[in-house]
């Protein structure tokens, strides 16, 4: 087990953050939400205590604890008062290995996440993203839904998930981060309190080669009734996370959608004033995931904003960026790095990730130096590489009837009409 | 012109938060925390959507978005464009007491803030083709929030029927009618009354020395006077008899309940009881509300209590979302006999003393950044007059005890002042 600290000492606040090395991305196919649920399970009644036992003691020390689950990696993160540290740590270290894993539970947490999926319909940036994710690359394993589907949440098994929750946590595997007023000795005596079992078997490693690049421009209207403003999400497959082209990528990223002045921003926000926001982002992780972009036009422009976002896109992949966008962008991601490290527990995010993505010590701070040796022909290179105006997934959150011929005469290879809560 | 140091108090064991104030009335709160190569720089202004009239809704907020475009040496653009050049970031926000403008930089750049945002102060250039443009993003930004948000309708009904008189009855964003139609003269007027060193107060927090932060806004603001006008208070709410309802069915997938029961401003000896009340009532996986409709009885998928910090008299907003095997009915028979189960009998002081643990690491978690620790600072001198209210809160919330919560309950859950929004999926036919 790797121990990250991170001292601070000005607030008698205390983070703690486990993190193994093992995601939804190893999640089996057709069994969508079984690692989130497995995860979930721990909180459900552990060692001696039930659920409600465990809720009332996490919540009288006044303490935050949860459990993140992400691509590649589950982090269980702890927040409390200096003074309830032990007794956090107890609560949390018997979520991984005393799990009760009682029916009751389980089928009362199925409903729940049925009840978050219903609520989740009502929120149309989250429709979006839900559906961009699934069109996007279907059937690629970063392309899955983490919370699950009605179809694989029936199917999740209770002696399934407890095995997997064994498989989970592998103590070599894990990586303890503590952020807060503490030092080596305390770390090392909260490290010694996660007991080393015999290391269940490990699950195989997912398969996480980038796929071939989902073909065509694809229209996937998601039909909600009542839409008085389109929530649009479009996006293709991007370099992986730690690779000199997501680098390169990422001033891309800044430039064309990632700051207040990028070209989206500029375009489709301060000239037209179509939508009161147009960003473009790039997800890490250890296998390709998105380059997306997003935008929120009212229903009446949405066509004429969606045309222009996908021109400049276009533009960027035929031109790339100017010399001066370059060193503009290049100073802006410089200069903001600090902010990204200016908390104990940012610095102690970003040490984990780098542990669980297997990237050297520092690699995130090392982005200045990198940025300092980039011209902008490596960018521009790395953008006729990686961008795709061509093979875009669009998914638009808008009411079908009204919206759909308009649409449609942008001209696609292929358009899909799918109701809001069918996914 | 020189400053006048008002007051310190110590925040957290070795920070030391200093106010100081210039004869033309500007107010600077300060804090230097080398923690890291950072500085907060907020300019609070003390007018918000309460200081507002009828046929004007909206001009703070739409006002918030057109101070980031041309002044008379800065083109449109340039002002984003410098802070964004050496890697910071800005924004603002706008509600009822106040609007103010956050911009999060790099030490090096104390003396370009301080600089680029006098100038917008003092310089803003209100083109038609300007503020044409922001008008179109504000009614994207209305649509986004409110039209298409089911949250964001719910609560602007709740305070359009909650206050009668009371400038709180309309939502900060302002009414659709009124945002298409605000003029650039008001706007000019708004400017010139409000935007002025009287009605400001600067927090900045990070990593600076005190005697030059002292010398670049004296120099960028020292010259500058006062407006003499204050923002307007508008009618106060009269006492509410009786509970008002209002039904709605919306294109959603779950219905759900809002309730505002009348509240103190948030200077009122009794606010930091109501607060810790609601964190008790529906704060946490084992609150009572969230236990009982929540995890045992699976009535709501979800549930929250608090009361909203304005300086007049406001809301206490308690909301639930009902799962899909029970109806709004039955959920809110559901709170309303769980509320009168708690007022009815003894509150342990072990759930007492679970909440004051959660409001103390609350507290401390609001002031892990500096800009966190900006925010609360210049909420508290903007709407308190007196930044050190945040700490005499943190003080009051520490010394609650069980009575007090039962009084609290008692006094402020009841239903003859409360106004209830129900909104149910709208049906097939």
């Amino acid at each position: 087990m790797k121990c990250i600290l991170e001292p601070s000492f000005d607030t008698p606040l205390v983070s703690f953050h486990i993190s193994n090395r093992v995601g939804t991305a190893a999640e089996p196919r057709g069994l969508e939400g079984m690692i989130c649920h497995t995860a979930e399970m721990g909180f459900r009644g552990a060692g001696f205590f039930g659920r409600d036992q465990f809720d009332e003691k996490v919540d009288g020390l006044g303490a935050g604890l949860g459990i993140g689950t992400r691509r590649d990696y589950l982090t269980m993160r702890g927040t409390c008062l200096l003074r309830h540290l032990d007794s956090l740590f107890e609560l949390a270290v018997s979520t991984m290995h005393l799990p009760r894993f009682e029916r009751e539970e389980h089928e009362q947490l199925l409903r729940e996440t049925r009840y978050e999926l219903d609520d989740l319909r009502d929120d149309d940036a989250s429709l979006a993203h839900r559906f961009l994710n699934r069109y996007m690359h279907p059937g690629y394993v970063y392309c899955r839904t983490a919370l699950g589907t009605k179809a694989s949440l029936e199917k999740l098994d209770l002696e399934e998930c407890k095995t997997l929750h064994a498989q989970l946590f592998r103590h070599s595997d894990l990586v303890l981060g503590i952020a807060g007023p503490v030092d080596e000795d305390r770390l090392a005596q909260l490290g010694a309190r996660i007991p080393q079992h015999s290391e269940p078997l490990a699950r195989e490693t997912p398969k996480l080669d980038p796929p071939a690049m989902a073909r065509g421009r694809r229209l996937v209207i998601v039909d909600k009734p009542g839409r008085e403003q389109c929530q649009v999400a479009m996006g293709h497959l991007a370099p992986v996370y730690g690779t000199d082209a997501h680098d390169h990528m990422q001033v891309a990223e800044a430039a064309f959608g990632g700051m207040f002045t990028s070209r989206l921003m500029q375009e489709i926000r301060v000239k037209e004033g179509w939508s009161y926001g147009a960003n473009c982002s790039m997800h890490r992780a250890r296998g390709s995931r998105g380059w997306q972009m997003t935008m929120a036009p009212s229903a009446d422009v949405c066509p004429k904003a969606i045309a222009r976002t996908l021109e400049l896109f276009s533009e960027l992949h035929e031109a790339g960026l100017s010399e001066n966008e370059f060193n503009f962008t290049r100073s802006y991601l410089q200069g903001s790095a600090a902010f990204e490290r200016s908390t104990a527990n940012q610095r102690l995010f970003r040490s984990i990730q780098e542990e669980v993505y297997d990237l050297p010590n520092r690699y995130a701070d090392n982005f200045s130096d990198r940025l300092d040796a980039m011209d902008v022909a490596q960018v521009n290179e790395a953008i006729g590489a990686h961008t795709h105006p061509g093979d875009l997934c669009v998914v638009v959150v808008a009411t079908a009837p009204t919206m759909q011929a308009p649409l449609e005469a942008l001209g696609w290879d292929s358009v899909e009409v799918v109701a809001y809560d069918s996914y | 012109m020189s400053w006048t140091l008002e007051c310190e108090a110590p925040l957290g064991t070795s920070l030391k938060v200093r106010r100081h104030r210039l004869d033309n009335g500007l107010c600077l709160v300060s804090v230097r925390d080398t923690s890291a190569p950072i500085i907060a720089y907020q300019s609070w202004f003390s007018v918000g959507s309460r200081h507002e009239s009828e046929g004007r809704t909206g001009m703070c907020h739409f006002f918030e978005h057109l101070m980031f475009n041309e002044t008379k040496s800065l083109p449109v653009g340039e002002f984003d464009r410098r802070i964004e050049a050496i890697g910071g970031d800005t924004n603002a926000a706008t509600w009822v007491d106040w609007t103010f403008y956050r911009a999060s930089i790099p030490k090096s750049a104390l003396e370009l803030i301080v600089s680029l945002e006098a100038k917008r102060m003092t310089e803003l250039v209100l083109s038609p083709k300007v503020v044409e443009a922001e008008r179109e993003v504000v009614v994207n930004e209305r649509l986004q929030c409110i039209h298409d948000d089911v949250d964001g309708f719910a609560g602007q009904e709740l305070f359009r029927h909650a206050f009668n008189s009371h400038a709180y009855r309309w939502p900060t964003i302002g009414w659709m009618e009124d945002i298409k139609s605000l003029c650039i003269e008001d706007m000019e007027k708004f400017y010139r009354d409000y935007y002025a060193p009287n009605n400001l107060t600067l927090v900045v927090v990070g990593d600076f020395e005190d005697s030059e932060l002292l010398a670049h806004i004296e120099a960028q603001y020292g010259a500058l006077e006062s407006s003499g006008v204050s923002p307007k208070e508008g009618p106060a709410e009269p006492a509410q008899f009786g509970e008002r309802r209002h039904a709605y069915r919306k294109p959603v997938n779950s219905a759900r309940v809002l309730y505002g029961y009348k509240a103190p401003p948030q200077s009122h000896p009794d606010w930091p009881l109501i607060s810790f009340s609601c964190q008790l009532l529906a704060g946490s996986a084992s609150s009572p509300l969230h236990r009982e409709l929540v995890i045992h009885d699976e009535l709501a998928s979800s549930i929250s209590c608090e009361v909203l910090p304005f300086g007049d008299a406001s809301l206490i907003e308690l909301s639930a979302t009902a799962t899909r095997e029970h109806s709004l009915e039955q959920l809110q028979e559901a709170i309303d006999t769980k509320l009168r189960e708690l007022t009815d009998s003894p509150i342990p002081q072990s759930e007492v003393d679970k909440v004051a643990n959660q409001v103390e690491t609350e507290f401390w978690g609001s002031l892990t950044t500096v800009d966190g620790k900006a925010e609360s600072l210049g909420h508290y001198q903007c709407v308190h007059g007196d930044f050190r209210a945040l700490f005499e809160m943190a003080k009051q919330l520490s010394e609650v005890d069980a009575s007090d919560v039962q009084r609290i309950l008692r006094e402020y859950f009841t239903k003859n002042t409360r106004t209830v929004i129900c909104i149910e999926p709208e049906t097939e036919d």
